[in-house]
């Protein structure tokens, strides 16, 4: 049976979600995550925590630590822990001996959205991993032959911007000092746009945290004709990603895949489609294959 | 104290010889399958066997990469291969992906495997993990720093191989799809566009203003990395092996780069020289393709490390010819770039041969004058009265 796995970056907005039925959540924590639009502070975790127990929390541990990193990770854990706190997710193999050497019980989720490609290496990693954010960049087939032949828990972001980029140099900071430029914000609050120079220009949101650079697509992955799909092929957790989203459009967003998902209606109806496909959206990976054989890139070169 | 290894490059069979015959005592390649840097010309089955019999009668090891992200459809006949692979005693693969390790555990191959800096290694319970499930040898990322790197040596205990050299992904290594999202190319399978080196403009996401500066566009491009002047440092912190990136990089490069870090190295143990000497630091930007910076080493300088408006390193030597023999009287060469008489050259070989002098009289096949050397490839020869080794080179000084 799949959920809906939603980011949340304040307690108000978990309440009304939580109306609606919706009882799984990323949560991001200041400081600890990369940042985001999170205002979700360490200590209100376990206001969340103790809601119910019926609430699947993911603690999204998004970086990659260094050395001098980890003695603040593993007082986190611990705290975290204490708070009944089951998830987190990680993108650092690291953390799998973090969590042995203190001795807790976390699940651990691989949170990496580049390196989940294929359910061999899934299979493996599932000794060390109670489930995997399925990776950006493959498609509906792929995705669903994962799903047949794997026996973890499985995430597939379906809505919102994709994470494209993590770099650890602050690019935008360099560029404008290079430059002598003062541009105020350049933050997960106030991103910026780049645009290649092409003739059919690509555009996608920039940003700074204290930890790096980001890059994300410009607009919305929306998987609406790939959904019914990824339900029958067992994806555990489908998720919305709401960065950069108005928070009324995400809300009815998640509230009409949510309809979607507990069947209130059977069919995507018209009015809904045209919502959720809102002339920028697109299919992202889902359709089309990535080439890298350098006969298959000339080949797809001679069609433009 | 430990003697690093010097680790090279090779995009192929030629390659490799070069690499080796300069100084490499262990070289990296790529299969026709399953490896990163697909338009490199990379290594058939036989290429790989031919490579590991020239580097071992050489005392120099072969690694070879199996280093793509895979997706369903790559998980055919890895086995087949590894165990190719370890048949002809491949000394290591490099690899990113846990299929790759799951196979040879499961299947007992006899294979020592590393992993790759695609996987973003950072910190010292990374390591233990890789270390845990078998691995011979991390490759750090590239964004760690000195003072990391000497913490991550005191408390790990898996061989730590360490980029000293080359191109720089301004990414995390591994953790980038703008050539995917860009190209449709998937760059964790070897087609990367290089879509960080593109212009861009920057524009304001609430007004929609341009915010570049329209002199110079934002790019993410890197300088090269270059830590010559640091070698000392990592040799005393006991780092197992230098890394020098380019798969894709001539023999001239390879030659000019090799040759100067087995210098460096060599003039450190051998002589207990403690300052990298300028010789060698002016032959490594002979083959400098951009800007070189010194990463993540130092301190963190951001603006430094980055390369805007395309400013590219010119090289101040031109490769022009390849040194097939000699004899004592003369030098047959086969000729890389147009010379003529009268330039200016100088002449470099593997066994640490250099020479500077001006070309006086150029022979054609057949022994009759010419006065230059215009065809790509065309055999040459010159007077020369020193012996020097096959693969040595030939470079214009360029004033």
């Amino acid at each position: 049976m799949s959920k809906l796995l939603l980011d949340i970056y304040d307690l108000e907005d978990m309440n009304r979600y939580l109306k609606l039925g919706i009882n799984a959540f990323i949560i991001n924590i200041v400081e600890f995550s990369s940042e985001k639009m999170s205002n979700i502070y360490l200590e209100q975790v376990k206001i969340i925590t103790e809601l119910s127990e019926d609430i699947d929390i993911f603690i999204n541990l998004d970086r990659l630590y260094f050395d001098e990193d980890i003695n603040s990770i593993k007082t986190l854990l611990k705290k975290l822990n204490k708070m009944k706190v089951k998830k987190i997710m990680t993108c650092d193999i690291g953390m799998i001996e973090i969590v042995k050497e203190l001795g807790l019980k976390f699940e651990i989720f691989n949170g990496s959205s580049t390196l989940n490609t294929n359910y061999q290496s899934i299979n493996y990693l599932s000794n060390y991993y109670r489930g995997f954010l399925l990776s950006n960049e493959i498609n509906a087939e792929e995705i669903n032959e994962i799903a047949d032949n794997t026996n973890t828990i499985l995430i597939l972001q379906i809505y919102g911007k994709q994470l494209m980029f993590t770099s650890k140099r602050k690019l935008l900071t360099s560029y404008f000092q290079y430059n002598n430029m003062e541009v105020t914000a350049f933050n997960a609050q106030h991103p910026l746009i780049i645009k290649d120079a092409s003739q059919d220009p690509n555009y996608s949101y920039i940003y700074e945290d204290n930890n790096g650079t980001y890059i994300t697509t410009l607009n919305n992955i929306n998987a609406v004709d790939y959904f019914e799909s990824f339900k029958e092929h067992g994806i555990n957790y489908l998720y919305l990603n709401n960065l950069f989203i108005d928070k009324n459009v995400y809300y009815v967003m998640v509230k009409i895949y949510n309809d979607f998902l507990n069947e209130y209606i059977g069919i995507i109806d018209a009015q809904a489609r045209t919502y959720l496909l809102d002339g920028t959206s697109h299919d992202s990976f889902l359709e089309n294959k990535t080439v890298f054989n350098l006969d298959d890139i000339k080949e797809r070169e001679t069609l433009f | 104290m430990k003697k690093p290894e010097l680790l090279a490059p090779a995009g192929d069979l030629e390659k490799l010889k070069i690499a080796i015959l300069y100084g490499a005592d262990a070289v990296y390649i790529g299969g026709k399958s399953f490896s990163l840097r697909s338009a490199a010309a990379n290594f058939s089955r036989e290429d790989i066997a031919q490579a590991i019999i020239f580097a071992h009668e050489h005392h120099a090891k072969v690694y070879v990469v199996v280093n793509i992200i895979f997706h369903n459809s790559d998980l055919v006949n890895l086995k087949e291969y590894l165990e190719y692979l370890a048949l002809i005693k491949v000394d290591a693969i490099i690899t990113a992906d846990m299929y790759v390790i799951d196979v040879i555990k499961k299947e007992k191959i006899a294979l020592e495997f590393h992993v790759s800096t695609q996987q973003s290694i950072t910190n010292s319970y990374a390591i233990k993990f890789y270390e845990k499930i078998g691995a011979s040898r991390v490759v750090l990322a590239r964004e760690t720093s000195y003072e990391q790197l000497k913490t991550l040596k005191e408390n790990t205990n898996v061989e730590l191989e360490y980029f000293i050299h080359g191109a720089m992904c301004v990414a995390f290594s591994g953790r980038c799809m703008l050539s995917n999202y860009y190209s449709m190319r998937d760059s964790n399978r070897g087609g990367c566009s290089q879509s960080c080196r593109w212009n861009y403009d920057l524009i304001d996401s609430s007004t929609k203003e341009l915010i570049s500066n329209e002199d110079c566009f934002f790019t993410m491009s890197s300088k090269d990395l270059s830590l010559a002047r640091y070698l000392y440092l990592l040799i005393a912190l006991g780092v197992d092996s230098f890394k020098i990136e380019g798969r894709m990089k001539s023999i001239y490069y390879l030659a000019t780069i090799i040759s100067s870090y087995r210098n460096i190295i060599d003039e450190y143990f051998e002589n207990g020289i403690e300052e990298v000497r300028d010789f060698n630091l002016n032959n490594l930007s002979k083959a400098a393709n951009r800007q070189v910076d010194i990463g993540f080493i130092d301190e963190y300088h951001f603006e430094q490390i980055q390369l805007y408006q395309n400013r590219d390193e010119h090289p101040t030597k031109e490769f022009i010819g390849l040194v097939l023999a000699s004899d004592g009287n003369y030098l047959k060469i086969e000729q890389r770039n147009n010379f003529k008489v009268g330039d200016s050259v100088e002449l470099f070989g593997p066994n640490h041969e250099y020479y500077q002098f001006e070309i006086t009289n150029i022979f054609d096949e057949n022994m009759n004058l010419i006065m230059v050397a215009p065809h790509p490839q065309q055999i040459v020869y010159l007077p020369f009265k020193e012996q020097v080794a096959s693969y040595a080179m030939l470079r214009k000084v360029i004033s």
